[in-house]
């Protein structure tokens, strides 16, 4: 299988420290905008485009990544169990990628949540 | 019929009353080691972490999982994806009161095709009260 060196890693990973603008807490796995965002979205961050990752560094034991920004006070909008995390364009309407969460998590509306940074990388083979 | 307009990767009918998206399936199968095999799902679909409804997965009992396809292995599986249609329903005053006003609709998902074509036509049905 063919190597991939960091221009080309980084171009994708790009998108995501430029364009992605909010982080959704899910009740479940989503695999559109619409889910992440709507139909089981249980509270958000907004970061603004820019804000939600870093730039594109090196990954272990290749490739490149990009780390989240830590949810310091996220605001919960709705009642349920949390169970994954989506990363959001909202200014296009654009899902970028989700999370599963390591546990489940039970929110009520009102109240603020917070998520330590992860990592988000693409392997160079 | 309902105008049908494209916003980002979205398709909107009419006053964003259905939205239609191209997405993974979900699929629910029994936990086995083949089918947890990274050459057959996503790597985080393994036995004692959450499957995508964020329950635990138990070898030999029923899970769902995103079919994003396998990632490892000579010949790793192809994920599949569909259209989905969501219609956009008004929050009752009981439910927007429980969302502390932050929220006053929300997308529920009304059906899903293989193609583009007739995930409109089922858009338009469910936007004209059918389904």
């Amino acid at each position: 299988m063919p190597s991939l060196q960091s221009r080309v890693l980084d171009l994708g990973l790009n998108v995501l420290d430029t364009e992605t603008t909010h982080l959704y807490l899910c009740s479940q796995e989503p695999t559109t905008y619409t889910e992440a965002t709507s139909t089981y979205a249980l509270g958000n961050n907004n970061f603004g485009a820019g804000g939600a990752f870093g730039a594109p560094a090196a990954r272990a034991p290749n490739g490149r990544k990009v780390s989240s920004v830590a949810v310091a006070a996220g605001t919960i909008t709705g009642n349920g169990t949390a169970a994954a995390v989506a990363f959001t364009d909202n200014t296009n309407s654009r899902l970028h990628g989700s999370t599963v969460l390591n546990a489940t998590q039970v929110v009520t509306a009102g109240n603020t949540w917070t998520l330590p940074s992860f990592d988000v990388g693409i392997p160079a083979q | 019929m309902l105008e049908v307009t494209r916003k980002g990767d979205m398709i909107v009918l009419g006053d964003d009353a259905v939205r239609i998206e191209e997405g993974h399936v979900l699929k629910t199968a029994t936990a086995t080691k083949e089918l947890l095999d990274n050459s057959a799902t996503a790597p985080h679909y393994q036995i004692g972490r959450l499957d995508a409804l964020g329950n635990t997965i138990t070898e030999g009992q029923e899970f769902t999982y995103v079919d994003y396809g396998g990632t490892d292995g000579e010949a790793p599986a192809e994920g599949t994806r569909e259209f989905k249609v969501y219609k956009r329903r008004e929050l009752t005053p009981e439910e927007q009161s429980e969302t502390k006003g932050t929220r006053t609709y929300v997308f529920d998902l009304a059906g899903a095709r293989k193609g583009e074509e007739a995930a409109i036509d089922l858009g338009q049905r469910i936007a004209a009260g059918g389904k």
